[in-house]
């Protein structure tokens, strides 16, 4: 079997079994819920604020910082590190496919399941909200539903390359993805721009690509970037360049780990 | 040469697992022998290029295991010890998922995969999750996963374990059938002697990392002097302790005699010596070492010492 076959049917294969996880079902129904909830909150919103305001509000906080991040780990964890855990992985690594083909597969599955949820989930969370006629005084911003579900799809991709590097490369990934996202993320994500440590972090990039998708007031630029009291559109960047660099070092890492790992010593055990 | 391993040192940090090992596998069953931390696990996985060793040079199929690790992995199968399989997948679906990442076109990985399923007696519950078999049946779907690809040697580490004993006789049986019909080159890694001696031409016995015995089962269990037990009707029948020049015997505490016979005397030498005291011989059997005492003696002089107990020309091996 060739590299490519390999990596789609190793894709298949932990596509299948991550949709048998009863986790897929529980963020399906936080989804829905959290949609649900902002569909009560627009009937009642706080402070006058807009639906483009609360949308993103929801959408950034609940769903990209909180929600989406935890979830990609878990699932990178499990498709990963499960194998390790429970010695599965030596059906996988005697056969003649490259490990390189099989973590690949992994992370593409993660990053393709994780995307569609949270796609979805924020256009339906978008939908509670365009509900709301009266929450949109300028009409419904159908562009801040794209900018997020390609913020989302996004940061998929970028979290799963980070699950599986922590998955290949820890004994305990899940302790490194908690300070990964607690320390790093929710903390120095959300830094003033001066702060250059940001560029570690995906929250940054995909922040930035938010901003640059929904041209935002002043208001709803404070409600992403809370730190930066003055949004300037130069502080914009290159986004999207960031984030691959963030996906393909980190790929890279994973790949160096993943095949030079000795799995099966006893020392690792 | 199925196998061979040449002055194979393998460390798990300061701990050296095996230690300068030279060993050739031939063909047919062999047993590798040894307690728990005698070795046999890390030569496994170096074998199967899991874990690299230090320094040394392995061969499978007269490939070096280093520099081709694909060819390789496309000839051997193997069976781990721990109870692990691919999650949410039924029988069926484990074993020709394997068969397709083994190389084989969905087609006939689909095709292997009954055949297999079926060679192993799974071929009812093929399309049952394999979280929900039995230990039984997860043994043998783990043998059937490993037998997809039609490779030439098979691994099998601990093939019987946890199993009862109907099970385990079915799997012996069907480790022997792979070897006796289809021409399978099997090393079975155990610490179960009955399992080799029921299965294995060959063994290697390890200790402390270190080879201590091997050779073919049969030299190794062989005496240098033919020893007869005899049992003899009266069973109060008292014979002399060297009644014959070349016929010693002595009378064990279960009221049999061991007669060791010198290479003059015969067994028909024994029946006459009976005859002369006034008895009939009931049993004359022609004593054998026991798998276990080979392994303890190769084992008690392995320790502390430098030395192989060779079963045969055949074994070459240098520790």
């Amino acid at each position: 079997m060739g590299f490519f076959s390999a990596t789609i049917e190793i894709t298949r294969q932990t596509l299948r079994q991550l949709l048998q996880n009863r986790m897929c079902l529980v963020v399906g129904f936080a989804l829905v819920a959290i949609a649900l909830i902002g569909y009560l909150l627009g009937g009642h919103p706080p402070r006058e604020l807009k639906g483009s305001h609360l949308y993103a509000l929801m959408a950034w906080w609940l769903l990209g910082t909180v929600l989406l991040p935890w979830t990609t780990l878990y699932f990178g964890v499990q498709a990963v590190h499960g194998d390790i855990e429970d010695r599965s992985f030596q059906y996988l690594f005697l056969r003649p496919v490259s490990r390189a083909a099989i973590l690949l597969g992994k992370w593409l599955a993660v990053a393709l399941l994780c995307s569609v949820m949270f796609t979805v989930g924020a256009v339906l969370l978008f939908f509670a909200f365009a509900a709301r006629p009266e929450l949109w005084p300028l009409g419904v911003e159908t562009e801040m539903a794209v900018a997020f579900a390609e913020a989302m799809a996004w940061a998929a991709f970028a979290y799963a390359s980070i699950a599986v590097l922590f998955a290949a490369k820890f004994q305990r990934p899940l302790v490194f993805g908690a300070f990964f996202i607690v320390g790093l993320q929710m903390f120095i994500g959300n830094m003033p721009a001066q702060a250059g440590i940001r560029v570690l972090t995906i929250t940054d990039p995909l922040r930035r690509l938010l901003l640059d998708g929904i041209d935002p007031d002043p208001r709803l630029a404070r409600v992403l970037w809370p730190s930066e009291r003055e949004f300037k559109p130069d502080l914009i960047g290159h986004p999207l360049l960031n984030l691959s660099i963030i996906i393909a070092v980190t790929l890279v890492l994973a790949l160096w780990f993943y095949t030079r790992s000795e799995y099966d010593s006893r020392s690792r055990e | 040469m199925t196998v061979k391993l040449d002055n194979v040192v393998i460390r798990y940090g300061a701990h050296t697992a095996v230690d300068d090992v030279s060993v050739l596998f031939p063909q047919g069953a062999v047993g590798l022998l040894g307690r728990n931390g005698a070795g046999k696990s890390s030569i496994l996985k170096a074998l199967l290029g899991l874990v690299r060793p230090v320094s040394g040079q392995m061969q499978i199929l007269d490939l070096p295991q280093h520099a081709t690790p694909n060819e390789i992995r496309a000839r051997i199968g193997y069976m781990p010890e721990r109870d692990c399989y691919l999650p949410a997948l039924n029988g069926f679906e484990a074993v020709s998922l394997l068969g397709q990442l083994s190389g084989l076109p969905a087609h006939d990985a689909y095709r292997r995969a009954h055949e297999v399923l079926y060679l192993v007696g799974l071929e009812e519950q093929r399309y049952r999750l394999v979280s929900g078999y039995s230990t039984g049946m997860r043994q043998k779907v783990k043998l059937a996963t490993a037998l997809v690809h039609d490779p030439k040697v098979l691994f099998l580490d601990e093939p019987t374990n946890g199993l009862d004993p109907d099970g385990r006789y079915e799997m012996l049986e069907l480790v022997r059938e792979l070897c006796r019909d289809l021409g399978k080159s099997v090393i079975l890694s155990t610490h179960i002697l009955q399992d080799v001696e029921a299965v294995c031409d060959s063994v290697v016995v390890m200790e402390r990392g270190r080879v201590v015995a091997q050779g073919p089962l049969a030299e190794l269990t062989s005496t240098k002097d033919r020893v007869f037990l005899l049992q003899v009707e009266p069973p109060d029948l008292r014979l002399p302790v060297r009644a014959m020049p070349d016929l010693v015997c002595e009378l064990s505490a279960e009221g049999r005699y061991r007669v060791r016979a010198g290479l003059a005397a015969t067994a028909r030498d024994v029946f006459a010596l009976v005859q002369q005291h006034g008895g009939v011989v009931r049993e004359l059997t022609l004593y054998r070492r026991s798998l276990e005492e080979v392994f303890l003696g190769a084992v008690q002089a392995g320790v502390g010492q430098a030395g192989v107990v060779q079963g045969g020309a055949a074994a070459e091996v240098s520790v």
